[in-house]
């Protein structure tokens, strides 16, 4: 059980709070009942006030079941959570402004500051806007053959999708699977619909940008082609039967 | 109908570009909008003859000539920019076959008509590839002709051999091919390459009589008989190697199936059935047309909408129907290879719909419209980046499958943005017949479209020999001509040619 969600909602004992402590537990239900939650009228709490008699626990199942608590444990502590978090719900409903403009500039604090946190793993350490590093990329992607983008974070990008496809483990050990067949569509044979542009640099892209949106559907419709085979495995049952055949005159 | 001399007649016609006629206002009483009509110098000659030979005194009955029947869907309540005709038109019941027409779903008055769909609701046709060549299939040919023969049931009176009960086909009737993913008869790619992904959301099979489900129950998973076929083909020409490409097409050679067939018994019967209830309306909500086959109703009247949905109910129909043969071809393929279907490559490369009405959205003077679009021998042909076309065709515009008649070629088309700009995103859907099926009868023995067929290398597995006539392609216009005219028109792209090397047939 979080002791901050106890100090969030301004619990008094938060600080000495013992979750193993049956009391403990059965005095944090009557105050969060008392003070936040209300789901009794005053006058029926009493149930729960006899801390110390052996009927509290029968009160407290009333209790949860007035309250809808939906856990289907028998511990109170799992009971306890649940009230918890529905506690700190009603608390910040109740003050939700106040929360959010704090929230705000918290967070405006914390990102005037970044947080270094120190790792071990030498990549999370790397610059990657150092100029050794964006030399590393344009290396990277000439030994790939890559073209490079003035932007080396997605020349790096181009180089990560590149090697993901065809250079997996699989795909090395079985590049006909990746390579894609057929004579590639020439650029010019492109012609029609809205592609018209005087500069020569734009009218390539604008054939460049339909070819990868092309490429991006084709993709779309080989997952749906594969959605319908895998079905197809579960309800598929072809059958001929020769003998209904005839043929007519 | 206004009866005129010819010459009177043709002042209302005007040859706009070399493939584009008008049809002005007036030449059919209450046109709403003007007609339009596709073809080449050759297909004219033909469409202008129907309507001379209609001139002459005494020519009463049987359909109207194709121009009149353009007028007279462009004089229905809440049309459209223009009563379109695609180069394969003819003569139909109400609508010519390849009119497409499209109706304002805001405008209260706008209506749906039967007649606009046609009878085998989503008829269509469904191309499937292959990684064989014509080498490894043409030892084989006969005996995977026969194969399919025996796997796919063909001919009038037809039974399908996926074992279904009454409940399976309410389910299908709901779920379209979801039901034949459900069941494990289709692959997941396959739904993905299907228009309108093969269901129809809208379907209500409580709105779909006794009788028709009776007459669809022992249906399915059957060709039917007619123009309806399946054919091994393989590729002859590449025209747009990148489209080609993108529908898995590599090279010359390639073997590919296609499929051609509806909703049968079922759709007809859908279709008969409102006839019977649009009748009644149209005199309650005093709808007036030029021809009695054009019967309508309202899209938001009751009996609007029963249509609308017992006819999704059929479109869901045809696609379980076109998902069951595509998985009764693929057996087939599989025994005689020996190899699995996956092993053969044998996907999906689209499935288009042909008769059917739908729920779109146009720009119609730059302005964004709800619009119900019929279309009734005409292929929806949507450009490249539209939202509504797997993403596989996003580059190269939706793949649009043209097939040819018996023993001539069929064809891949794409869309473009011109026919989304001038024909609503449709084009032709095929040949389009020229000789009417008793003309064909009386004019051409079949002993000799049979005897043609195995010169040209044919294998050809037929149930009724005797009605083969009728699909010879002398009845039809030249499939090469009707392609050639969308192309030049700038309504669709031409992409792959197919020539068949195996028929199978009702």
């Amino acid at each position: 059980m979080s002791i901050s969600k106890l100090k969030a909602i301004g619990y008094p004992l938060a600080s000495v709070f013992d979750a193993t402590n049956e009391k403990c537990l059965r005095m944090l239900v009557l105050w969060l009942e008392e003070n936040i939650l209300k789901i009794y009228e005053p006058d029926k709490r009493s149930g729960l006030q006899n801390i110390d008699s052996d009927e509290w626990d029968t009160a407290f199942k009333d209790y949860c079941v007035s309250s809808s608590n939906p856990i289907t444990s028998t511990e109170t502590i799992d009971h306890l959570e649940w009230f918890l978090g529905r506690a700190v719900r009603t608390v910040y409903n109740e003050q939700r402004s106040k929360f959010d403009s704090e929230t705000k500039t918290t967070l405006e604090i914390d990102s005037n500051v970044p947080t270094i946190i120190p790792s071990d793993n030498p990549i999370d350490n790397i610059d990657a806007y150092s100029d050794d590093f964006k030399k590393g990329v344009e290396k990277l992607a000439d030994l790939l053959n890559i073209s490079k983008h003035p932007d080396h974070i997605i020349t790096l990008e181009a180089v990560s999708a590149f090697i993901e496809k065809r250079l997996s483990a699989k795909a090395i050990n079985n590049p006909s699977a990746v390579l894609p067949k057929g004579e590639a569509f020439p650029l010019e044979q492109i012609k029609g619909h809205k592609i018209d542009s005087k500069d020569k640099a734009v009218l390539k892209a604008l054939k460049v940008l339909r070819l990868a949106q092309l490429h991006r559907l084709r993709d779309l419709q080989t997952c749906i082609n594969e959605c319908i085979v895998s079905m197809q495995q579960i309800t598929s049952n072809p059958k001929t039967d020769t003998k209904l055949g005839k043929v007519g005159y | 109908m206004v009866v005129r001399p010819y010459n009177e007649e043709l002042e209302y016609l005007e040859r706009k570009t070399p493939f584009k006629w008008e049809i002005k206002k007036g030449f059919q009483p209450n046109m709403k909008v003007e007609g339009v009509f596709y073809v080449n110098t050759f297909l004219e000659k033909l469409m202008l003859e129907e309507l001379q030979n209609s001139c002459r005194p005494g020519m009463i009955g049987g359909f109207l000539p194709g121009v009149k029947q353009i007028a007279n869907v462009a004089a229905l309540p809440g049309i459209v920019h223009k009563s379109i005709g695609l180069p394969d038109i003819h003569s139909g019941y109400g609508f010519a076959i390849g009119n497409m027409a499209a109706f304002d779903m805001d405008d209260p008055q706008s209506i749906v008509s039967p007649g606009g769909v046609g009878f085998d609701i989503n008829c269509g046709v469904r191309l499937l590839r292959t990684n064989l060549f014509e080498k490894d299939v043409q030892p084989v040919k006969e005996q995977l002709a026969q194969s399919m023969f025996d796997h796919i049931p063909v001919g009038v009176g037809s039974k399908g051999i996926i074992p279904m009960n009454a409940n399976d086909l309410e389910e299908a009737l709901e779920m379209g091919m979801d039901w034949s993913l459900r069941e494990g008869y289709a692959w997941a790619e396959d739904k993905e390459h299907c228009e309108e992904n093969g269901r129809m959301l809208n379907a209500d099979s409580s709105k779909v009589s006794m009788r028709a489900r009776k007459r669809g129950l022992p249906q399915l998973g059957t060709l039917g008989a007619g123009n309806h076929y399946a054919e091994i083909q393989v590729v002859d020409e590449v025209y747009d190697k990148w489209a080609a490409k993108k529908m898995g097409i590599e090279n010359i050679g390639q073997v590919c199936v296609m499929i051609h067939s509806g909703s049968r018994g079922f759709g007809h019967q859908v279709a008969t059935d409102a006839l019977l209830e649009m009748e009644k309306a149209m005199k309650r909500d005093q709808i007036e047309v030029n021809d009695r086959q054009l019967a309508c109703a309202r899209i938001n009247s009751n009996e609007g909408q029963n249509y609308l949905k017992a006819m999704s109910a059929a479109a869901n129909f045809a696609w379980v129907n076109r998902s069951s043969m595509t998985f009764l071809a693929r057996q087939a393929f599989a025994k005689q290879f020996k190899l699995t279907p996956d092993d053969l490559d044998m996907h999906v490369i689209y499935d288009v719909s042909h008769n059917i009405a739908k729920m779109e959205q146009h720009y119609i003077d730059g302005k964004l419209k709800h619009l119900l679009v019929h279309r009734k021998g005409s292929t929806r042909a949507f450009p490249p980046y539209h939202p509504l076309i797997p993403v596989d065709y996003q580059l190269t515009g939706q793949p649009v499958l043209i097939g040819g008649t018996m023993g001539t070629c069929s064809y891949v088309l794409t869309g473009t943005e011109q026919g989304m700009n001038e024909t609503f995103g449709s084009t032709c859907h095929g040949a389009g017949r020229a000789l009417s099926r008793a003309k064909s009868r009386r004019n051409i023995d079949y002993n000799d479209v049979l005897e043609k067929l195995s010169q040209q290398g044919i294998s050809i597995r037929v149930a009724s020999p005797k009605l083969v006539m009728e699909e010879s392609p002398e009845s039809y216009k030249n499939v090469t001509d009707v392609v050639n005219t969308c192309h030049e028109a700038g309504i669709s792209k031409k992409t792959v040619k197919l020539r068949p090397i195996a028929v199978i047939k009702g």
